[in-house]
């Protein structure tokens, strides 16, 4: 009953107290891919993705309903965060679909112009934004005029409000008003009030860098990685300790309130990379998400030692030094990555399921009806037959007295050759151990799709060679040679294929380097790589991210440039925006189920190349 | 297939806007009689320059658009029969070379690698076209040029132009004209206002960053001057963009629908 009616008074008085219209409301995940189109078309870098935030929590003043509510201390807000935009995951301060929907379009609009407002200046920043971008898009400005004067009726009234808060309340309305107003009012990110649906925020997450400042020098050693909680792709707040202002707020004290979610812990979290639906929802249910930047209890540190000698695989000739590119300093820089070729270390024979053979064996018929083979060619000059069909055709030209003096009367059986070498080049990262369902793991399902891909290629005659790779930082990137292009698809090759196994990081670009070389010596004219991988290009060190990204895109470039054709085959969760931008928008193809891939992957081929 | 354009002097020279020196480059070429490959994507103006050279140094055109089932005897000619007796008829390439004319091969990718051999001996210095069948042996006269076009964003993983036949060429790389030559350009050709055509062309470069990203092409000023002109015969901005701009560049309609925002936030959505 307390619990009911709990509910209800809840209900009630935030009904009261926020400006929300949950009937007009428009989420981000219906408008995600036009969105992110209209970022890029305006401007905004192909390198950024969209994502979207959840509530955070701002220090503005609250009216005394609020405050008896325990409402209006959270809101979404746009901001900038690492290789994101960050977008409120919902949307419904506004009374109709339409406006909301605009202000998403907005917002957009704002970031694609890849700024992030200075926390200092973040009024006049954004009237900055404002100016620009309704100079550059005269077509929104009156549909700014309408957002702004729906903003404005939100505000709070200025004499409502506390001294202090009325100089920044009267130039924020002015700017929303009027953003070629005149207004020299300075204000810190931290002043309280109330965010602007129609602006820009600083992330509320400090950087590295700042949090530097911050800390004493004899801490610094200690400093952890910033901590940016990713669940799915929604953003979570992340928040030092010692911010908040207790001052402000009306709490009646309840004594369940003990016993809460929200606590403190001195665990370094920053490293945190389990996708848990659990903890999905525990992060749902929190407030906050505390994040300590400090000393840590213990330090664990995600390295993965390289296995003893005796378990390991034979590495077949010294480091090969490759080239990577530096986005940031806009250079290749030479001998920067030792690639090892390696020979898989083969311990059992290969020894697959059934249903795997079983799948093998069909798709393995349809590839031998690919084989080159000697076929009948009509309409021929000259040929061991005559034509009878192309016969009739002449004789009845002839007759209509339009009858040309070169008919192609003949059949000739004629080779079909395809001038095509293949080579696949599957990561073998240590993401890839992953379980998929029940006692499956991507690498199970990879494993798979090598096999099957071998056997119908070697079906159909076709030139290929299968590779993989994994790396633990740049000295040491592994590439193992599963079947050369002059090796038969033989036991040995699918006892190499049995045999692989999840192992580190992924640096693509230096395995997409060697791959090209390679290739570029084949002697036909058409050379396809194809790129089998879980996810994005990744290591311990600066390669994770937009570095990463940079080199494999420069990589897949440098092999394009080789008259080599790249193609990425994803299995990655979600067909993310990292893949066109790398490969190309018509050089990837995402498999969203991966039990489907071994099935998939050899029709993928034949759909590719005929 | 083939179609012929004919000079007539009365008529003023077909409009064509320079980009940056492709006029005095090509004329270079005709003078020293080199072959040429002219390259870049679709609607960018390729078969317009073309037709506007060809008249400028007074010279027939020949166009040939390729395609796969191109052979070739499609392009020097066969023998054909008629009231019992036999004739020869010279394709486009035989009569352009006996008439001293240019000679056009669009999308040059599209035939069949055999069909293009035929057109070696011609773009080397010996300048010949032998005609097997007949057995004559054609000198081309100075005037004649040949001329293919390529859009090397089509390339499909097994087709593309052979190197070696691309070398024997000179390229002239072709893309959309920047902002105010686009605007000037889609103002003369739909007989637009300038300001209605800056606002256009304005669009169309923010559309060309998507290019490889979420579309597969461009916005061609071909499709700029299409929705010039739907605009200028009534048809409502919103309207003629979404049938002319948005429609043909992509079938996904996330795409389409975020197209037509940045088109309403460029032009106004009333």
């Amino acid at each position: 009953m307390e619990e009911w009616v709990g509910v209800k008074w809840h209900h009630y008085i935030t009904n009261k107290s926020t400006i929300r219209y949950r009937e007009a409301a428009v989420s981000l995940k219906d408008f995600g891919k036009r969105l992110a189109v209209y970022f890029r078309a305006l401007g905004g870098d192909p390198g950024l993705s969209l994502a979207e935030t959840s509530d955070y929590i701002h220090s503005a003043h609250r009216t005394f309903l609020q405050k008896m509510a325990g409402s209006g201390v959270k809101q979404a807000l746009p901001h900038f965060h690492n290789e994101y935009f960050f977008l409120p995951n919902q949307i419904d301060c506004f009374p109709s679909k339409k406006s909301n929907e605009a202000l998403y379009y907005w917002l957009t609009a704002l970031a694609s112009l890849n700024h992030t407002p200075h926390k200092n200046h973040w009024i006049k920043h954004n009237q900055y934004l404002s100016q620009q971008i309704l100079k550059q898009w005269p077509g929104l400005r009156a549909r700014y005029k309408s957002l702004s004067r729906l903003q404005l009726k939100h505000r709070p009234k200025i004499s409502t409000l506390p001294k202090k808060l009325q100089a920044v309340e009267r130039a924020i309305q002015q700017v929303i008003a009027d953003p070629w107003c005149e207004n020299d009012i300075e204000v810190g990110h931290d002043v309280q009030s109330l965010p602007v649906m129609l602006w820009l925020y600083p992330s509320p997450i400090k950087t590295v860098a700042e949090r530097r400042d911050q800390q004493d020098q004899d801490e610094q050693d200690q400093e952890q990685k910033l901590a940016s909680k990713n669940l799915g792709d929604k953003k979570y707040k992340a928040e030092q300790m010692d911010d908040r202002d207790p001052g402000d707020g009306l709490i009646a004290f309840r004594l369940e309130s003990l016993f809460t979610w929200s606590e403190f812990l001195n665990l370094d979290r920053s490293e945190e990379d389990t996708d848990d639906e659990d903890l999905q929802s525990i992060a749902d249910d929190l407030d906050k998400i505390t994040v300590s930047s400090g000393k840590t209890a213990s330090k664990v540190k995600l390295d993965l030692d390289l296995p003893s000698a005796e378990y390991d695989d034979v590495v077949l000739s010294g480091g090969i030094l490759l080239p990577e590119w530096h986005y940031k300093k806009e250079q290749l820089i030479e001998q920067q990555c030792a690639l090892q070729t390696m020979a898989l270390k083969i311990t059992e024979p290969a020894q697959w399921s059934e249903q795997t053979q079983k799948q093998a064996r069909i798709l393995k018929r349809q590839f031998e009806s690919l084989k080159p083979e000697r076929k009948w060619l009509d309409r021929q000059e000259q040929g061991d037959e005559v034509d009878l069909n192309s016969f009739m055709e002449f004789s009845v030209q002839r007759f209509m007295g339009r009858g040309t003096t070169d008919p192609n009367l003949y059949r000739q059986l004629h080779q079909t050759n395809r001038d095509l070498s293949t080579l696949l080049l599957a990561d073998l990262s240590l993401s890839t151990d992953a379980y998929i369902s029940g006692d499956r793991k991507v690498i199970d399902v990879i494993r798979e799709s090598l096999y099957i891909f071998g056997e119908c290629l070697s079906a159909a005659g076709e030139r290929f060679a299968m590779t993989g790779f994994a790396s633990k930082l740049r000295s040491h990137v592994r590439y193992y040679q599963l079947k050369g292009f002059d090796e038969d698809y033989d036991d040995t090759v699918r006892n190499r294929v049995y045999a692989i196994r999840p192992n580190f990081y992924t640096r693509m670009g230096a395995a997409i380097r060697y791959a090209t070389k390679q290739l570029a010596v084949q002697k036909t004219g058409q050379k396809l790589l194809l790129i089998l991988t879980d996810g994005k290009p990744n290591d311990l060190d600066q390669y994770e991210g937009r570095y990463g990204m940079e080199d494999t895109k420069h990589a897949v470039n440098a092999a394009r440039k080789e008259g080599l054709v790249p193609f990425c085959i994803s299995v990655d969760i979600e067909p993310h925006d990292y893949l066109s931008y790398i490969f190309g928008g018509q050089s990837f193809v995402h498999i969203k189920h991966i039990e489907e891939l071994p099935k998939k992957l050899p029709l993928l081929f034949y759909q590719l190349t005929t | 297939m083939t179609n012929t354009s004919t000079l007539e002097k009365s008529t003023p020279l077909n409009y064509y806007q320079e980009q940056n020196n492709e006029v005095e480059l090509f004329e270079s070429a005709w003078h020293n009689q080199l072959p040429v490959l002219l390259k870049g994507p679709t609607g960018c103006g390729k078969t317009r320059f073309i037709q506007h050279m060809a008249e400028k140094l007074g010279r027939k055109l020949y166009t040939v658009a390729c395609h796969e089932d191109l052979t070739a005897s499609d392009l020097i000619g066969r023998h054909l029969i008629g009231d019992g007796k036999t004739y020869w008829q010279d394709g486009p390439l035989t009569r352009a070379v006996r008439e001293g004319a240019i000679c056009y091969l669009d999308e040059v990718v599209e035939a069949r690698k055999d069909s293009i051999v035929v057109m070696h001996p011609l773009t080397d210095d010996r300048r010949i076209l032998p005609i097997d069948r007949t057995g004559e042996l054609l000198h081309a006269p100075p005037e004649f040029m040949l001329v293919v076009s390529y859009n090397p964003g089509y390339q499909n993983l097994l087709k593309g132009m052979k190197p070696s036949t691309k070398q024997r060429f000179m390229s002239m790389s072709f893309d959309y004209p920047n902002k105010e030559l686009e605007a000037e350009i889609v103002s003369k050709e739909a007989g637009v206002d300038l300001e209605l055509a800056k606002l256009l062309a304005r669009l169309a470069s923010h559309i060309r960053q998507l290019k490889d990203h979420d579309l597969e092409e461009s916005a061609s000023t071909r499709l700029l001057i299409y929705a010039a002109t739907l605009i200028k015969s009534g048809i409502p901005v919103s309207d003629a963009c979404r049938a002319a701009i948005a429609e043909p560049l992509s079938d996904d309609i996330e795409v389409v629908e975020a197209l037509m925002e940045v088109m309403n936030a460029q032009l106004g959505d009333d």
